[in-house]
């Protein structure tokens, strides 16, 4: 397949394709994610204001940066999905500041999220970040405890996948994230200790700690060998502007080469009235609540059945699982 | 705007680590537990006749296997400097226990027939051949599909087994719901023992930390290097706890794997 033809298609949004408008500038291929740089600017400042400006350690200041932080990890998502920049070096410049944000190496995302994540265990292999690896009863302590088990699984497998990578340059990419994000967050320890564990790696462990959660609260309970009923979709608008329409994941998973900007649209034309309703959740702080503090049991699997099942099984041109995942592959090769 | 106490953020880090602690000492902890009740009710069973070690002398599956295990792999080329190497990683498992005839010393002849869900327990040693099976394997390793391949082990006749049964044998007939070529007493000891041990060691880091971390003068030196501490001891425990938990996983679900390299001259 070729790559380059599947980025330009995919980039381009079929609501924009219709108008004459451009969708890239200058500098980003898409405008939209402007948004996403606004976001990972303001998270810095944030940071930074707490360490160096003592009147901006308080709550508010220290409660955005933690929220700040984990868009900023959403923002490693997108980003390892679709490069921002049309430069190939001011992508890999960014991805040294979004994996300081983090404390973790973007990079691993490749792996992790885009080759193994976006295929379940269809080969056989286990997903790292599988809702399967945590079994408490109290699914609060599922919620919890996830990234306890799923961060160490994931950073093994990523180190495991790197020992047979083709993608020339990666190894040396994720150690330069890691020296940069590990290297600038130890400089701040050394001149001031407490300040940087308080106000710069507290936010950046609750970002990168939130994503992980995020493959439980998605996945959790959803069929994951169907090809519409493997995500959970929270479609707030107010919540998806913010996320950078991270909301809505079934499509996100059955075309991962579309621009985030257009995943509303997609979503309301090829998942909404085959999936399962009950995967649509309109809040994801009501999802959260009834799912994680209003009970104390797992809920059951969501699994349509009979007319459901027949209902929501009428087709659409997908590509088969193995194709997508060889398009991924290609994909992380090419950026 | 009121600033935010360094005690009070104090208070705030040391109870996120002590959660964290608790829920692997929960969880690990929580398995050794399950692996103590399984241990006991294998020793009830052993004392009740239900366990045995026995010979097996025909298998009821093709070519006579009692019972098998296989593993498919794949392998990919691994593109770090030095040996051509490949590197190999589990896709599915199945486990078939196919039955037979056992010889049980003092019982006689049994014929064993399996339990649904019964499983196998034995080691897997991935056997890739020679030189040439590399040079021929190479290729398709260093592709993006990579290298398929798989890792058997049989149990036929003449070998020791250890069986396990839901009830007493009946008229001769005995229904497994375990069959294992090691004695399972020593596998689960083994077992039980990373458990235990990164539970305590959640519960007795997470004290040590916090005990430096209050030692007066608050955010003196003795107090920072308690701070240091718990960071790195909260980034540790957590591949602490995901290793104790594979360690502790049953011979039917630990991972095989391997890495196969061209053997020189």
């Amino acid at each position: 397949m070729d790559v380059e033809g599947v980025e330009k298609k995919d980039l381009i949004p079929s609501s924009t394709m219709k108008s004459s408008k451009r969708v890239d500038t200058w500098l980003l291929h898409h405008r939209a994610d402007r948004r996403q740089l606004g976001i990972v600017g303001l998270y810095i400042t944030t940071l930074f204001a707490m360490y160096f400006w003592p009147p901006a350690r308080n709550p508010i200041v220290f409660v955005l940066a933690c929220a700040l932080s984990f868009l900023n990890a959403v923002v490693i998502h997108n980003h390892l999905h679709k490069g921002i920049f049309k430069s190939k070096t001011l992508n890999r410049l960014f991805r040294c500041v979004l994996s300081f944000g983090a404390l973790y190496p973007a990079s691993a995302n490749i792996a992790s999220h885009n080759l193994v994540h976006h295929h379940f265990d269809d080969d056989g292999q286990p997903d790292w970040a599988s809702p399967s690896h945590v079994s408490f009863r109290w699914h609060l302590l599922n919620l919890i405890h996830f990234p306890n088990v799923v961060g160490p699984y994931t950073f093994r497998g990523v180190r495991r996948w790197s020992l047979t990578t083709r993608q020339a340059d990666f190894r040396s990419q994720y150690l330069m994230e890691q020296v940069f994000a590990f290297g600038l967050t130890g400089i701040l320890f050394i001149f001031d200790f407490w300040t940087t564990l308080f106000f710069i790696v507290m936010p950046q462990l609750w970002g990168a700690r939130g994503i992980l959660r995020i493959n439980l609260i998605q996945h959790d309970g959803c069929d994951l060998e169907s090809e519409w009923n493997h995500s959970r979709n929270f479609v707030g608008r107010w919540f998806n502007w913010i996320m950078c329409n991270n909301g809505y994941h079934t499509i996100h998973h059955n075309r991962a080469g579309l621009h985030c900007s257009v995943l509303a649209e997609k979503h309301k034309e090829e998942c909404v009235g085959r999936i399962d309703p009950r995967l649509d959740e309109p809040s994801m702080l009501l999802y959260l609540l009834r799912t994680f503090v209003f009970r104390f049991s797992r809920p059951k699997p969501i699994r349509p059945k009979g007319e459901v099942a027949q209902k929501f099984a009428h087709g659409i041109e997908l590509a088969p699982r193995e194709e997508r995942r060889l398009d991924a592959e290609l994909e992380a090769l090419a950026e | 705007m009121w600033q935010l106490p360094y005690e009070l953020m104090g208070v705030l880090a040391l109870s996120a680590m002590w959660v964290n602690a608790l829920l692997i000492a929960l969880d690990t902890g929580g398995r050794w537990v399950a692996l103590g009740c399984l241990f006991r009710e294998m020793r009830r069973a052993a004392k009740g006749g239900h366990l045995f070690k026995a010979q097996v002398v025909v298998g009821h599956g093709e070519e006579g296997v009692f019972a098998r295990r296989e593993v498919k792999q794949i392998g990919r080329a691994m593109t770090v400097p030095g040996p051509r190497r490949i590197l190999f990683t589990d896709k599915a498992t199945r486990i078939e226990i196919m039955g037979g005839e056992g010889e049980v010393p003092g019982r006689g002849r049994l014929v064993v027939k399996p339990e649904e869900g019964a499983t196998l327990w034995c080691e897997l040693k991935p056997q890739w051949g020679d030189a040439n099976a590399f040079e021929a394997a190479w290729p398709q390793a260093s592709t993006f599909q990579g290298y398929d391949t798989q890792v058997e082990r049989w149990v036929r006749a003449g070998e020791e087994v250890w069986v396990w049964l839901v009830e007493p044998p009946s008229k001769g007939i005995a229904r497994a719901r375990l069959v294992s070529t090691t004695d399972p007493f020593p596998v689960l000891r083994r077992a039980r023992l990373p458990l235990i041990g990164a539970a305590l060691a959640s519960i007795g880091g997470a004290a040590v930390v916090t005990i430096l971390a209050l030692w007066p003068p608050l955010f003196g030196p003795v107090s920072t290097l308690g701070g240091a501490l718990g960071l790195a001891f909260f980034l540790g425990i957590q591949p602490v706890g995901a290793f104790a938990r594979d360690a502790g996983r049953l011979p039917d679900q630990q991972p095989v794997g391997g890495v196969w390299q061209q053997s020189v001259g």
